[in-house]
């Protein structure tokens, strides 16, 4: 029993070290910058063309890798 | 419509199809993802020796005049069923996404295990410098620079002339050219059409041999094949080359104390006089040959090393590892 509860606490651990840079990764997108959705960037390019087609207008989508 | 995007794998790559080691790039698209342009890329020197800001507002300037004209022009992409990063690549786990240029790995990978690989592929999305012409950075499709002999300059482009399609595809961009090219057979010839004033012009560029080649040692795909000369030293000195019978400008060097395994196993000795590769003229010193030998060589080629050894000519066969 103590040995398969220090086993599930050490995946734990190791779960939550290896995705906590991730997610931070994550959360320093743009998508969540307000600057940006305030200056009409768009984060989601399904909803974007639909918007694009709507309005007739061409897309820029801009690549950037997140270091 | 602007969209920023930050992960490469809900993507379908038919349309978004670009030189994947960058690291910042930008597609026009009409909604229902034609290809208008692509704007980014880069060489050896600087990340940003290819790009400005300037260049991307003249690039989009360039686009919308084109969404707006009567009948806008589109790159050629491939049609059919989705493709997406995921399809060949195993998941990475939560959240967790991958770089462009993995993408990339991903595919050679895959192409490599079917044998559809080849060094040739190393040399993807040449420049237009390759076949003699630099674009204006913040000209986007303006020609900056014409090499006086080259294959463009031969077609009749001139400094000035603004590039409007090169191998069919629409020039709005450096990235443009880089994709034109990119689809470019390994030899015989492609049309441009410029712009000179009011005048439009076209005219043949012809493809010499290997003239894909170029400085590949910046792209993280590419790490593993970035080609090194394994010969190296220092550079005649002018008493020396004459003695020799060498001009001033010809490559010419001593071989160090040290040699690689490599250039040993193929015969050389320290103290060679060591003249270049393949029978080649070389214009430039030791340290150019270096970049020279990066730029037209991939690891795992064969070369004959030219050298010469108590007044003997010798031709080595060397493999580049």
């Amino acid at each position: 029993m103590l040995k398969s509860l220090i086993v599930a606490f050490v995946g734990l651990t190791t779960f939550v070290a290896t995705s906590l840079p991730t997610l931070a990764q994550r959360q320093a997108n743009p998508a969540q910058d307000r600057d940006s959705i305030a200056n009409g960037w768009r984060f989601d390019y399904a909803e974007a063309r639909e918007e694009a087609a709507r309005a007739k207008k061409p897309l820029m989508v801009v690549m950037r890798c997140v270091p | 419509m602007r969209v920023r995007l930050a992960a490469i794998e809900p993507l379908n790559l038919k349309v978004f199809d670009f030189d994947y080691d960058l690291t910042f790039w930008v597609m026009f698209l009409s909604p229902d993802e034609r290809v208008y342009s692509r704007y980014g890329g880069r060489c050896e020197k600087d990340a940003d020796e290819r790009q400005s800001l300037a260049g991307l507002r003249s690039t989009m300037e360039s686009v919308l005049a084109e969404h707006r004209s009567r009948s806008p022009r589109f790159a050629p992409r491939e049609t059919g069923k989705p493709f997406f990063i995921a399809d060949i690549a195993p998941s990475r786990g939560l959240g967790r996404c991958i770089h462009c240029h993995q993408a990339k790995e991903v595919i050679y990978d895959r192409m490599d295990r079917e044998g559809k690989w080849n060094l040739d592929m190393a040399f993807r999305y040449p420049p237009p410098d390759n076949i003699g012409f630099v674009l204006d950075v913040d000209r986007s499709n303006v020609i900056k620079h014409v090499d006086r002999t080259s294959p463009a300059a031969d077609a009749g482009l001139q400094p000035g002339d603004q590039i409007t399609s090169l191998n069919r595809v629409p020039i709005h961009s450096f990235g443009d050219a880089g994709f034109a090219l990119d689809r470019a057979p390994k030899r015989g010839a492609i049309v441009a059409s410029w712009r000179r004033g009011d005048q439009e012009m076209s005219g043949k560029i012809t493809l010499f041999d290997r003239w894909r080649r170029t400085d590949i040692s910046w792209r993280p795909s590419l790490q593993g094949f970035v080609a090194s000369p394994r010969v190296f030293g220092d550079d005649l000195t002018a008493k020396e080359r004459e003695k020799h019978g060498l001009t001033a400008k010809h490559l010419a060097f001593w071989q160090k104390s040290t040699v690689p395994a490599q250039a040993a196993k193929a015969g050389i000795r320290p103290g060679d006089l060591i003249l270049g590769f393949d029978d080649q003229t070389l214009e430039m010193d030791a340290y150019e040959f270096l970049l020279y030998v990066r730029s037209n060589y991939v690891k795992g080629e064969s070369v004959i090393v030219n050298a010469i050894r108590d007044d003997r000519r010798l031709r080595l066969r060397m493999t580049l590892e």
